[in-house]
């Protein structure tokens, strides 16, 4: 029974240095409140703001808005280091695919009915996939 | 559903067009039976892109445009289960303290 108990506490032991070991090298993510919640009030504005990419006035100042709100978060993403990583990369592909959108409205104009259903479901789910990477930190599936 | 792309592939090699129409077609079928639900939904999207290029409801550009996106959003799952990975192992590991060397063995 002792003999057991020490191989158990080793195994353990090993198990939890390795771990451990893992983390000192490649820190686990941390929830970050103030991510998800930037995350989620942007997401509502820029599908709006697409929305208005359906009419024929261009509002400049709101995609300035948007483009500002973006660096911030990735720059507030970029300041915890390796940690944020994988936030820094997403933040980065949003900014990607919203300059695409803006660049496609300001060259060939109003968009219609379908490109606009269109252009909404690819940014709401890169929205969803940030949010719900930010969440999975918290509560891991 | 998916028809009207797929007899537009094939008109589009019928003229001499050089494309993998039937890989294209098993790249589509493939994803959207796939058990990923994301791998899925992107077949169900591509499928639906090709359909409104086939009708001429978008553009060329714009379809071009969803592909982009498509790789983009892929690349954001694929960040989304490194992350998983690691607060999985995270959660694992805090387990294994407080249940395990706090816990049982100190029973045992």
């Amino acid at each position: 029974m002792k003999r057991f108990r020490s191989l158990a506490t080793v195994s353990l032991l090993s198990l939890l240095y390795l771990a451990g070991c893992a983390s000192v090298l490649w820190p686990p993510p941390s929830y970050d409140s103030a991510t998800y919640k930037s995350l989620t009030d942007l997401k509502p504005e820029v599908i709006l703001l697409y929305k208005t990419f359906g009419g024929e006035e261009l509002k400049a100042g709101k995609i300035e808005a948007v483009r500002l709100r973006l660096a911030q978060i990735y720059e507030y993403e970029r300041g915890k280091g390796e940690e944020g990583i994988e936030s820094v990369r997403q933040i980065e592909i949003i900014q990607r695919m919203f300059e695409r959108d803006v660049k496609d409205r300001m060259e060939t104009g109003r968009w219609g009915e379908a490109h606009l259903a269109n252009q909404r479901q690819g940014i709401t789910e890169a929205f969803d996939i940030a949010i719900q990477t930010e969440r999975l930190k918290w509560s891991p599936e | 559903m998916g028809s009207g792309w797929q007899k537009f592939i094939d008109d589009l090699r019928d003229t001499g067009g050089q494309i993998a129409a039937e890989e294209l077609k098993d790249l589509v079928a493939g994803a959207k039976g796939d058990s990923e639900a994301f791998i899925k939904r992107q077949g169900e999207k591509l499928e639906l892109y090709l359909d409104q290029l086939a009708a001429g409801a978008i553009t060329k550009a714009q379809f071009e445009g969803y592909v982009l996106d498509i790789q983009d959003l892929t690349e954001m799952q694929s960040l989304k289960m490194s992350v998983s990975a690691r607060a999985r192992a995270r959660h694992f590991a805090k387990g294994i303290t407080t249940l395990v060397i706090n816990g049982l063995l100190t029973l045992i």
